[in-house]
């Protein structure tokens, strides 16, 4: 017998595990019931028109789902867009012809004077379709990383006609992105101020490392395509994704 | 994920909408009403879908089971068949024992044999603890689940509670 002099506590408790307990009881009579009856001897007048009613309906709403997924990615696009102008907005690149001079101007002018800077051409719609990616199998001719940090994973690709931007998150929902852009008419714009600037080397390119608080862009080209990493990672972890980044064929 | 989820359970349900039918059948007695039954539920189902972890599991069919079941229950005090035997009048024809933890005492033996025992339990009654305790939803979920009022949850739930105590002490009037 349970004890008669516990306190209410611990009997409203013990209360709540009977009737879970009851509540799995009832669950597992019902699924006895379904397996005993033998649903062929249920006899439905009709029962392949009323089959086919069924199927209508669900496919009705299969159709209103499918609706409600469509909206929310737009909806998540819409939002992976606006995050990805925001990172943006804190990196200059411009063609690959000017960029260092561009990029190191920009740097030295920040360093005076910038305290905030605007993009001014950075309107990801503007040369077609923006497609969301499953996976990096419709990557062929880009470049793709072989090291990714621990814990974080592919969570949106997004490719433009010359822009693809992997975007990577973790279980805390840290993040980061990798973006290649092979459009050389680019032109962005960054805020430096306080930020540390350093110039280091990725696969034997001269390449920036910009960090300010907690966010770390690496930015560097190879002529062809201008790349860069940004988010909140380790400054090692960033170095080691911009070295083994490789073109996939 | 969801897409997905929802064409399993729709694959799920055109499996077992006989099954279903045959409930909602037992409880209307007309075809046209019990075929309503079982569409009804399948809009439910998927409107609550964000509550199904798994296609297959136990917890969906019975899922499935308990809102055709009520949903026909509820068809039945609508068009008022036999009004004696509403739900309502029902619920208050089942005495009220005051369930209070603070009075029980309960025997083992009796728990063990709960799975049998819970079957004597009004079905209705049953559905609405799977419902609170296995599927969590809360009090105002169920209303819109069971399309009853948030007043009638609560005092199914009491009597719910109420009947079960009194079925795991073999029907004695609680101590």
């Amino acid at each position: 017998m349970i004890a008669n002099n516990i306190d209410n506590l611990t009997k409203e408790k013990l209360a709540e595990t009977i009737f879970s307990y009851a509540g799995a009881c009832h669950i597992d009579n019902i699924n006895e019931e379904i397996e005993n009856n033998s649903i062929n001897n249920i006899i439905i007048s009709n029962h392949k028109e009323f089959d086919k009613i069924l199927y209508k309906l669900a496919k009705t709403y299969r159709r209103r789902i499918n609706y409600l997924n469509n909206t929310n990615k737009a909806s998540r696009i819409a939002a992976v867009i606006i995050i990805s102008i925001i990172i943006l907005s804190t990196i200059l690149i411009s063609s690959v012809d000017a960029i260092r001079m561009k990029f190191f101007n920009l740097f030295m002018e920040s360093k005076e004077e910038y305290s905030k800077i605007t993009i001014k051409k950075s309107d990801l719609t503007e040369d077609g379709n923006i497609d969301i990616l499953e996976n990096s199998d419709d990557l062929n001719n880009w470049y793709i990383p072989s090291y990714v940090p621990n814990d974080f994973n592919v969570e949106k690709i997004i490719k433009q006609n010359k822009l693809i931007i992997i975007i990577f998150k973790d279980s805390e929902n840290n993040s980061f992105v990798f973006e290649q852009n092979s459009d050389l008419n680019r032109e962005y714009m960054l805020d430096t101020e306080n930020a540390l600037i350093e110039k280091i080397s990725v696969q034997g390119q001269e390449a920036i490392i910009i960090t300010k608080e907690k966010i770390i862009t690496a930015i560097w080209d190879n002529d062809e395509i201008v790349f860069n990493v940004s988010g909140q990672v380790s400054r090692e972890d960033i170095l080691k994704f911009c070295e083994n980044i490789y073109l996939k064929k | 994920m969801k897409k997905d989820l929802a064409i399993k359970i729709e694959a799920l349900f055109l499996q077992y909408n006989r099954f279903l039918y045959s409930i909602a059948y037992k409880i209307l007695n007309e075809h046209q009403l019990a075929q309503d039954a079982v569409q009804m539920t399948f809009v439910k189902v998927i409107d609550n879908i964000k509550a199904i972890d798994e296609q297959n599991s136990s917890k969906t069919k019975a899922f499935m089971v308990i809102i055709c079941r009520n949903i026909a229950i509820n068809l039945y005090n609508k068009r008022k068949f036999n009004p004696s035997l509403m739900l309502d009048e029902i619920d208050n024809s089942i005495p009220d024992y005051s369930y209070n933890p603070d009075y029980q005492i309960i025997s083992l033996e009796s728990l063990a044999e709960l799975k049998t025992k819970i079957k004597m339990l009004y079905q209705p009654y049953a559905d609405i603890i799977a419902l609170k305790y296995i599927f969590g939803y809360s009090e105002k979920e169920i209303t819109k689940i069971l399309d009853i009022t948030e007043q009638n949850v609560r005092v199914r739930l009491h009597r719910a509670k109420t009947s079960l105590m009194k079925i795991i002490n073999n029907g004695d009037e609680m101590k």
